[in-house]
């Protein structure tokens, strides 16, 4: 009679699936891990703020234009005046400098293209004429403004 | 004889699904997170904070940011030269001439002309040594040019990196540390192509605790300071 007990019964190795779970789970992460870093480097939109101090700042509401170099964008309105504009009496960015002055609430800020600093040279001028605040940042070609403008509203609809 | 039975041996099988329904859920799901983050990341807006610009009685320590590099206009050391010049140059007293001259006596006439020409001659001194006036700091060669101190750089000389401002060791962080922060602040002149290293060393600036004001230049304007008469611009602090 056969001994039985001496069968070896069958065992399963799991080490080589777990590796090959464990391999992909890593390598995914760091793949996530890169696409995070590449996406956050590659970060083209940017919103400006009002930047709060300890003296005047910031009772104020802030509107923006976006200088580049045949003139300028009012944000968010993305109203474009060109320079030849910009030069004439009455013109679009006459009122719009009007509006902000009528609203003593209100400042400019600017954003600066690389190509856009002869005619922030120029409009600065025409908003110090006005006795309007103005603060001004450098913001590269290739980014896109977003700007947020529920502040406005708010201050708008109260 | 008995035929021998022989028991029908089956080899024995694995079923892979388990492992393998493990292994496609969770590459199934990390592939998603990486969708997701992916379009999170790219739709994510940086915030710059812009500050008014404000008026201030503080002294400008000046920087200008050319070719993404700091560099330092070593101002004071050229004011101070500026300063030993003007001690040296003889003081012109402009005549006081009257209204009704040519009513006025002709030797008092003459007395006034040669005062005047004594005027004149005092100016043309102060004018000939201001001309001739030359300096060098580490980054520039500067010069009076009608009324203006003209800063050229050197092209042997160049400033510091966005990764050297940094540095615990660099020249920015040394001058930092000779700035106070009540009596002066740090006022950058920034060309065109150098918007990263000036929001660095903003950045870098404003984390000290110093005030900051920026103007922005085309990259071929010259960097240039009135110093006698009026125009120019005053850097105010934002």
């Amino acid at each position: 009679m056969h001994d039985r007990s001496n069968c070896p019964s069958p065992e399963v190795e799991l080490f080589p699936f777990l590796s090959v779970l464990f391999c992909t789970i890593g390598t995914l992460v760091l793949i996530v891990i890169l696409l995070v870093v590449q996406a956050s480097g590659n970060n083209k939109k940017v919103n400006i703020i009002a930047k709060t101090s300890s003296s005047i700042n910031q009772n104020k509401t802030p509107r923006y234009i976006e200088c580049q170099n045949d003139g300028v964008i009012i944000q968010p309105s993305q109203e474009f005046i060109s320079i030849d504009d910009i030069n004439q009496a009455n013109s679009a960015f006459d009122k719009f400098l009007s509006e902000i002055k009528a609203h003593k609430t209100e400042y400019l800020i600017v954003a600066i293209r690389p190509n856009g600093v002869e005619i922030f040279e120029k409009i600065r001028e025409l908003i110090e004429s006005e006795d309007i605040d103005i603060g001004y940042e450098p913001i590269d070609q290739d980014w896109e403004l977003k700007i947020n403008n529920e502040k406005k509203k708010i201050f708008k609809s109260s | 004889m008995k035929k021998r039975k022989y028991l029908n041996q089956v080899n024995p099988s694995l079923n892979f699904d388990s492992f393998l329904d493990v292994l496609t859920n969770t590459v199934g799901v990390l592939v998603f997170i990486c969708l997701f983050v992916y379009l999170v990341a790219a739709q994510a807006t940086k915030t710059i904070k812009t500050p008014i610009v404000t008026k201030s009685e503080k002294k400008a320590r000046f920087f200008e940011v050319r070719d993404q590099r700091v560099n330092y206009l070593y101002d004071e050391k050229v004011d101070s030269q500026l300063e030993k010049l003007a001690s040296s140059l003889p003081t012109c007293y402009e005549p006081d001439i009257p209204d009704d001259i040519d009513d006025i006596d002709p030797t008092l006439y003459h007395y006034y002309l040669n005062q005047i020409d004594d005027y004149h001659i005092c100016r043309n001194e102060i004018l000939e040594a201001t001309e001739n006036f030359q300096t060098t700091t580490k980054y520039y060669d500067v010069r009076l040019i009608d009324e203006s101190l003209i800063y050229e750089p050197k092209d042997s000389v160049k400033g510091e990196t966005l990764d050297e401002l940094n540095k615990s060791n660099s020249e920015f962080q040394a001058i930092l540390k000779d700035i106070d922060p009540e009596t002066e602040f740090l006022a950058f002149i920034v060309k065109a192509d150098s918007y990263e290293a000036f929001r660095a060393a903003r950045q870098e600036a404003w984390d000290k605790g110093f005030d900051v004001g920026w103007e922005p230049q085309t990259v071929d304007t010259k960097l240039a300071f009135r110093i006698f008469g009026s125009g120019g611009r005053n850097i105010n602090i934002q």
